[in-house]
């Protein structure tokens, strides 16, 4: 993800300019953290996961 | 009793000498109030004190033990608390300037079920800003001190609560953990620091930091201790059983990831707590973990995603008044993609299994670093390279974070001291819902050490 990219974002959609002058510092951060979930996503995430999934593995973990 | 024999008391013993009528409420309420303010102040551990309230309810307490009334399992008892656990009517600044004069208008689950169980509350204690570093770093508040060695941090985020409990000032203490804050004080002050898995604790009325990741748990002084606390809080019984020996029990040690940063005096320590269990009659395997790096990249984005939206209105209006090394962990969260998020949440439970078939494999438990370097001087983790600063926050939380993503119960275990004296410990980590066999085993661990038994100097106890 660009700096531009990622400062438009801050400030247009989540409005928060001050964030905008300090994005350099996480840019590489989110880059990274996002191209290694989506990269996984693609690659193992079941087409009809879902977010509860891990509330509904953990109740079925509970045996007390 | 005399008080430093009062003070010297774990929360069993406490709880049985009440119980007894050995002390009375009053008398253990005075002394853990005398030394809150006295050593809790000197090492930076306490936010705010109710004395006078405190005060009335150790004489009611007694009152009621008089009647001969039925007593509840810590009935007298004094805790305080971190900075982050509401109690109505009164203030909770979360370790912040932005909140310092925030009043709760309701009472955590959690505090309320200690009430219930007879506990007092005396108060609430440091923490690192908005429950945001492994170190206890508070830049408004200034830095909770641990008290093996005050030039050390105590680790935190749970500082004041680790802090509080080492030194002898109360006999266990909530905090909470989202990437380590109970552990991180457990290792570093020398205690079972025990993240439950996620969801058995209620965490209602708790300041969240990352509602997928937060976890409230005891920071205390023994297993035993531990128990009691973890069966009031979450309502279920975890001393039943905990005599009962850890033989035939399988402990595996994961290699790889968790082995790369540790430090020689560490790895000492750990390969020696391995040989106790060992004796103990438990099963050692080796295992290999997965790609931890994908595990801690789902763990910065859950975390920080959730901490921005929650700070969104404060980062916007108030961004002067965080600390930079805070916001600069949550600001991440604003520039992630909703479908990335999703699929954090989405992989969970199937990484969680993979992590689990890895890591413990046959066995019941895995054994880990707590933390993987010697406990680090407040002026590294705060002065110098900003790169190198960053670097030991890193190390600190290396085999911590990935826990809380996969949401699995794990605790810190005291088992040595480096050679600047500072303490070492292991972690036990298990499958979801384990805590009971998580807690048998460092029982029987500390019934074979004596770890857990040393004192710090600034407990002003010898």
């Amino acid at each position: 993800m660009s700096e531009d990219l990622l400062r438009q974002v801050v400030v247009e959609l989540n409005q928060a300019p001050e964030a905008a002058n300090r994005t350099a510092r996480a840019t590489a951060l989110v880059t990274d953290v996002n191209t290694r979930i989506a990269t996984e996503a693609l690659r193992a995430m079941p087409f009809d996961t879902s977010p509860y999934a891990y509330q509904a593995w953990l109740a079925q973990a509970d045996r007390s | 009793m005399q008080v430093t024999q009062i003070a010297a008391l774990d929360l069993s013993a406490l709880a049985k000498a009440i119980a007894d009528g050995e002390v009375t409420s009053v008398e253990a309420t005075a002394v853990a109030l005398n030394r809150l303010v006295s050593i809790g102040h000197k090492l930076n551990a306490v936010v705010r004190l109710d004395n006078a309230r405190a005060m009335d309810a150790a004489a009611a307490a007694d009152k009621l033990r008089a009647s001969g009334a039925a007593l509840p399992p810590l009935h007298g008892v004094p805790l305080a608390h971190k900075d982050l656990f509401y109690r109505a009517g009164d203030l909770s600044g979360g370790g912040s300037r932005i909140r310092a004069d925030f009043r709760a208008d309701v009472t955590s689950t959690a505090i309320a079920r200690l009430d219930a169980a007879g506990a007092l509350d005396l108060g609430r204690l440091q923490l690192a800003e908005f429950a945001m570093s492994p170190t206890g770093f508070n830049e408004s508040l200034g830095h909770a001190r641990n008290p093996w060695n005050p030039a050390h941090v105590p680790g935190g985020s749970s500082s004041g609560s680790g802090v509080a409990v080492a030194a002898r000032l109360v006999t266990a203490s909530l905090g909470t953990d989202t990437g380590g804050s109970l552990r991180h004080p457990g290792a570093m002050c020398g205690l079972i620091g025990l993240k439950p898995t996620w969801g058995l604790v209620p965490i209602d009325g708790v300041m969240p930091l990352s509602a997928s990741l937060d976890c409230a748990g005891p920071l205390t002084r023994t297993a035993k201790d531990a128990a009691s606390i973890l069966s009031v809080i979450a309502g279920r019984d975890y001393l039943k059983g905990i005599d009962t020996g850890i033989a035939g029990l399988r402990i595996a040690v994961p290699g790889g990831y968790y082995r790369e940063l540790l430090h020689p005096q560490i790895a000492t320590a750990l390969d020696e707590a391995v040989k106790t269990l060992t004796s103990l009659g438990t099963v050692v395997s080796e295992t290999t973990p997965p790609d931890m790096t994908l595990i801690n990249a789902l763990m910065q984005l859950v975390m920080s995603v959730e901490a921005a939206t929650i700070h969104r209105r404060w980062l916007i209006e108030r961004p002067q008044d965080y600390a930079d090394q805070v916001r600069a962990r949550i600001e991440p969260g604003l520039y992630y993609p909703a479908t990335r998020y999703v699929e954090a949440l989405s992989l969970r439970a199937q990484l969680a299994e993979a992590w689990i078939t890895a890591c413990i494999g046959d066995a019941d438990l895995a054994l880990l670093p707590a933390i993987s370097i010697p406990v680090p001087t407040i002026a590294a983790t705060t002065e110098g390279n900003p790169a190198d600063v960053a670097g030991v926050i890193g190390r600190l939380t290396h085999c911590t974070r990935g826990i809380n993503y996969l949401g699995l119960p794990a605790a810190s275990v005291p088992c040595g001291f480096d050679n600047a004296d500072l303490p070492i410990a292991f972690q036990l980590v298990g499958r979801p819902y384990c805590e009971a066999i998580m807690l048998r085993a460092a029982h029987a661990y500390q019934s074979a050490t004596d770890w857990h038994h040393r004192v710090p100097a600034a407990a002003e106890l010898n």
